[in-house]
């Protein structure tokens, strides 16, 4: 039972919270509301209240949004990202998932080295495992193709970590009681383990899919053509045309933005699950 | 030959200092329930999952149904087992944990559901088949995990403290429902417990064991009248015994405060007049 102190304290902290959520919350607005208008009203509304309140709905309301996905290659490169998005998640899963099964549950020389040896992989600068895997994929000849741009991205240590972490509880008797039901290594990893651990593969997934949707580095390295590009590439060359309308720029990024901005509230849980179970947050 | 035979089983893990196991003999008819009792450590449960093939075995030979099974895989061995902790797969409903080994023995949907229902009938799980694990009761779990077992029609159950994790009023009422299954079944059973009143009221053979080493192997009633060693004396029987230094001369049984009783005629004659440490 809270006292009344308690309680007056936890107002407060609530109170000072919501203001500095609103600090977060003003540019988003502002994008969202300045997204629906033409660009004479944008400057009009600029210094005003007016700038955070979207025009009412009527014509021309989706202009920005229109000529963005008429004119542009903008839906190709949003498709492209969710594509690979949905690659990465399910070999991401069956790779990092087996080497994270390996190294909780299959007892073989030196395990608990490698597990240090995959957590130290971490503490490499991101740049330098990019440098590495440009070199590579430039060398046998997968530039610019999506094989070349999924393959170095698939293992991830991080992932690896985090499943095992969540395989080292699984009780071992059930796997003794599928031997006996005469299901064999892999089928138990596919058909037992996965559906017994959805958190952690929810929180993969999660993870996965907002490195896929915000990694701009790795792509801008690997692709060239303009079919294969990515949103976050798609949305850096929109933008910097200069023909684009301030009003297509906010359109655009806000396309971009709300997938990350839904994601983050329907899986929250999962986002928090795996940053508490780690102690460390990628994506 | 017998059904099942242990020769000198020994178990030895690794960097451990001595045997779990040491010199296991036994033989085991077919459709016998056994038992195998023992303090924890004794070594019972390590010889239980040598014979599921999830140890392996240090050395000794163990033969099923005639055929040697050391290097055997656990599913090639034909047996079923139930676990202390039921070892259900959580995200299946019960009839889905009952049915997962035959469809993975590709035994055609049809027969499948009709050995589902059987299992689930006879185990009064009707009103419980599309739960999953987590919605179930203790006991209702066991069932599930008993109704597994007996779908597969296995040569040999194996049961591991199948009961411990229930409460007592629980335990006997299971206690009886395994004995009625093994009655209609017949399947060879053999059931590790730590409980003798388990082991007394539902083995036809009961092999107790102490510090990996068989002590005795019985009819329940033989070893509960004629036990070998004080250790299986004193662990068989509710309540358990006392034991009392005393010493006798002749008929005159004395405690060490000094009071005194008579001996029966026949006692004294097997005493054949030692000085001895004498169970009462």
């Amino acid at each position: 039972m809270l006292t009344k102190k308690q309680k007056g304290i936890n107002w407060i902290l609530t109170v000072i919270l919501l203001v500095l959520s609103l600090f977060f919350l003003f540019p988003v607005v502002w994008m969202l509301a300045n997204s629906f208008k033409p660009d004479a009203a944008i400057t009009a509304d600029m210094n005003t209240v007016a700038a955070f309140i979207p025009p009412v709905p009527g014509g021309g309301f989706l202009d920005n949004y229109l000529s963005i996905l008429t004119n542009t290659n903008f839906l190709r490169y949003m498709a492209n990202t969710l594509f690979y998005a949905a690659v990465l998640i399910v070999c991401g899963i069956v790779v990092n998932g087996l080497a994270g099964y390996a190294l909780a549950k299959i007892h073989f020389p030196f395990r608990e080295r490698w597990v240090l040896l995959i957590l130290l992989l971490q503490i490499v600068p991101m740049e330098t495992i990019l440098t590495i895997h440009f070199l590579m994929i430039a060398k046998v000849g997968l530039l610019n193709t999506v094989v070349g741009y999924i393959l170095p991205m698939i293992v991830n240590p991080f992932n690896i970590f985090l499943f095992r972490q969540v395989f080292l509880n699984l009780p071992d008797d059930v796997y003794e009681a599928a031997q006996l039901d005469y299901c064999s290594p892999l089928k138990y990893f596919f058909t037992m383990v996965l559906p017994m651990s959805k958190t952690v593969v929810a929180t993969v997934s999660v993870f996965t899919f907002l490195n896929v949707w915000n990694d701009y580095l790795w792509p801008s390295l690997v692709f060239t053509s303009g079919n294969l590009l990515t949103a976050q590439i798609g949305l850096n060359s929109i933008t910097s045309n200069e023909n684009t309308t301030m009003g297509q720029t906010l359109a655009v990024i806000t396309m971009v933005t709300i997938p990350v901005i839904i994601i983050y509230s329907l899986f929250s849980k999962q986002i928090v699950e795996g940053v508490t179970s780690t102690g460390s947050k990628e994506g | 030959m017998s059904f099942m035979e242990f020769k000198n089983i020994c178990k030895k893990y690794e960097n451990a200092e001595r045997n779990s196991v040491t010199d296991f003999n036994l033989t085991i008819e077919e459709k016998e329930f056994i038992a195998f009792v023992g303090p924890s450590g004794c070594g019972k449960s390590t010889t239980l999952r040598m014979v599921a093939g999830f140890e392996e075995i240090t050395s000794g030979d163990l033969y099923i149904d005639g055929k040697r099974v050391n290097d055997m895989a656990p599913r090639d061995r034909g047996i079923a087992m139930v676990f202390q902790n039921y070892a259900l797969y959580p995200h299946m409903t019960v009839e889905k944990n009952i049915g997962y080994g035959l469809r993975n023995m590709k035994v055609p949907e049809a027969e499948v559901q009709k050995k589902v229902d059987w299992a689930i009938r006879i185990l009064g799980l009707e009103e419980f088949r599309t739960r999953k694990p987590k919605n179930l009761s203790g006991g209702q779990r066991q069932r599930v995990a008993l109704g597994r077992a007996i779908v597969k029609n296995q040569k040999l159950f194996l049961m591991d403290e199948p009961l411990s994790n229930l409460d007592a009023k629980l335990r006997v009422s299971m206690r009886n429902e395994i004995s009625k299954l093994h009655r209609e079944l017949g399947t060879t059973t053999i059931y590790v417990t730590h409980d003798q009143v388990e082991a007394m009221t539902m083995a036809d053979r009961i092999v107790i064991m102490k510090d990996g080493v068989i002590q005795q192997a019985g009819a329940p009633m033989e070893l509960y009248e004629h036990p070998v060693n004080k250790f299986v004396a004193g662990f068989i029987g509710s309540p358990q015994m006392n034991f009392y230094p005393v010493t006798i001369h002749g008929k005159e049984l004395r405690f060490r405060d000094g009071s005194m009783i008579l001996l029966p005629d026949e006692v004294t004659a097997r005493l054949q007049g030692r000085n001895a440490e004498l169970i009462m």
